[in-house]
């Protein structure tokens, strides 16, 4: 049921049910798994294991779509800034202090080329790579729609690659020539696209943190003039393909939303403070939208808060034929069980159309 | 055009190394240390109100930021020889767990430019370290930054530690952050929200009187 409920709302042909997805809670929250699986796992649980509880989780929550991409940060080898990794996950074992930087000033980020800096790799291994990506998902979730994708779009790109200090200093000192870099970047991950293009996977899932929860962090007419150009040539051989291309940003991306739409995207991700009522009445009929029920109102809201959630978001989108439900931007560790169990439930509740 | 006005002009163009020149400049024509104070914090109002209204963003503000640490590096001497005092003592951080510092560093430089002293604790902050920097350096307000709803919970013990310290009644605590709302302000009993970093130097001035 979970594969055809979310495939039909990506393909917008309107489920009997509103499909959903979730992020992070297989994979990090431990004891909502544990309460639901009846399982046993702690932090120092084997890798398997989780992994196994987690489809298995996935399947008890009845998951349409996971969303997941497979070209990030780590593609890039040394050539990157690392700028450490806040307290995430059950036990804070994803903590990371480490901050180090390949670049040394804004010189050498202006100067920035990937395609002589990064690697590079042939389409035939990038398709190979991507179509064993795909089977690997499949083989561990068979019953939703897996999604391929990158992290490392555009302006997620800049931020690893340069770190937030360097990147604004870049933009600050010649925004042009950050539009330049920006350019180069997208010729070497070009290559990434046109693979996908030619793999098996229906459903492309572009990542990209373009704003922050205050929205554009530098002029829109910069992101107009070298942001959006990429997605566009990007998501060209993906489109010839008849691949669904969803696109993902944190943050508020409310004054971009017609911009992400005129550059060809299938879909749009969003968390709590992108406007998902402009999506569903302005792009309800012909595109896909996940969201956006507030992590925050499951973190320390009442039964009644987290249930009127719900309802908003049912409200929104269960009338379009392409919504799947979720909490953004994620369901971390220390949502209380208990509001966890609460928010499913009203979710079983309300998704029958 | 008189050397105080290009000192703000040439801030709000983010000209640090020119603005550091200039204020020497004014400095050696007897320019008084306080007007010159007023120009790179009214160069940097400017900057913070262009900002509230989105004709200025990130990378803007951080360059006048500079040119206002570069032009204060030349000034700070004369003001302290002159007795002139910030508006109000800040120490300010990322709390503890969590490593996201630009939006801190960009409130801290809107802090500053508003003539406050800002002490920056940096990143992953415990609840003891706000507190015992807001006492040694006799803070009025503690901020709190975090970018994470499995992080921003530490704000709640910022308060409870300023309580069990003896200082809640001295210093006010303000937070801010991507997962931060006035509802959570509330139910922790900090004092101040703000959604954006120029908001927050407005608020903490206010504060501080």
């Amino acid at each position: 049921m979970s594969y055809s409920d979310g495939i039909a709302a990506i393909n917008l042909e309107m489920p009997d049910r509103v499909p959903r997805t979730e992020y992070s809670a297989a994979l990090y929250h431990l004891d909502l798994i544990n309460a639901v699986l009846g399982t046993t796992l702690t932090p120092t649980s084997s890798e398997d294991d989780k992994r196994k509880a987690g489809s298995e989780f996935r399947k008890a929550w009845d998951y349409g779509l996971e969303w997941s991409i497979d070209v990030e940060a780590s593609e890039f080898g040394e050539v990157r800034t690392k700028m450490g990794h806040a307290a995430y996950s059950a036990g804070n074992t994803d903590y990371d202090s480490e901050i180090k930087s390949y670049f040394n000033n804004v010189d050498d980020v202006l100067s920035f080329d990937a395609m002589k800096l990064l690697p590079s790799y042939t389409h035939s291994e990038l398709v190979k790579r991507f179509n064993n990506g795909y089977a690997s998902k499949c083989s561990r979730d068979p019953d939703l729609v897996n999604t391929m994708g990158t992290y490392v779009t555009a302006v997620s790109a800049l931020i690893d690659l340069f770190g937030w200090e360097l990147l604004l200093d870049g933009l600050a000192e010649d925004s042009e020539q950050m539009g330049k870099v920006l350019e180069r970047y997208s010729q070497w991950i070009q290559k990434y696209y046109n693979a996908f293009a030619d793999s098996d996977a229906p459903v492309i899932m572009i990542h990209d943190d373009i704003v922050w929860t205050s929205g554009p962090f530098v002029s829109p007419e910069w992101y107009r003039k070298y942001v959006f150009p990429c997605y566009k040539r990007y998501l060209d051989p993906l489109k010839q393909a008849g691949k669904k291309v969803l696109f993902t940003s944190d943050g508020t991306y409310n004054v971009f939303i017609d911009d992400i739409a005129e550059c060809g995207f299938d879909g749009f991700v969003m968390e709590p403070t992108t406007d998902m009522e402009y999506i569903a009445q302005k792009y309800g009929r012909t595109h896909s939208f996940i969201g956006n029920a507030d992590t925050r109102i499951l973190l320390s809201g009442t039964k009644e808060a987290i249930e009127n959630e719900v309802k908003r978001c049912m409200d929104i989108g269960k009338k379009c034929p392409g919504f799947i439900m979720a909490v953004g931007n994620h369901i971390p560790a220390n949502t209380p069980v208990e509001n966890a169990l609460w928010y499913n439930e009203c979710f079983e509740r309300m998704r029958k159309r | 055009m008189s050397i105080i006005n290009e000192i703000s002009e040439n801030l709000q163009k983010g000209k640090a190394k020119l603005v550091k020149e200039q204020v020497q400049t004014a400095i050696d024509e007897g320019v008084a240390s306080k007007d010159i104070l007023s120009a790179l914090l009214d160069g940097m109002n400017v900057i913070g109100e262009k900002f509230k209204n989105n004709e200025v963003y990130v990378p803007e503000v951080l360059v006048a930021a500079r040119a206002m640490n570069m032009g204060m590096q030349v000034l700070k001497p004369l003001l302290a020889s002159d007795g002139v005092q910030a508006k109000g003592k800040v120490c300010i951080g990322t709390v503890q767990g969590d490593l996201h510092d630009i939006g801190k560093n960009l409130v801290k430089m809107m802090l500053e430019g508003k003539g406050l002293e800002v002490i920056d604790l940096g990143t992953d902050v415990s609840p003891e370290a706000f507190v015992n920097a807001a006492i040694e350096n006799d803070c009025q307000i503690i901020c709190c930054s975090a970018l994470l709803t499995t992080t921003m919970g530490v704000m709640g013990d910022v308060v409870k530690a300023a309580e069990d310290a003896g200082i809640r009644d001295k210093v006010k605590i303000m937070i801010g952050g991507a997962p931060v709302s006035e509802e959570f302000c509330r139910m922790i009993g900090a004092d101040c929200y703000t959604s954006d970093a120029a908001s927050a130097a407005d608020a903490a001035v206010e504060l501080c009187k």
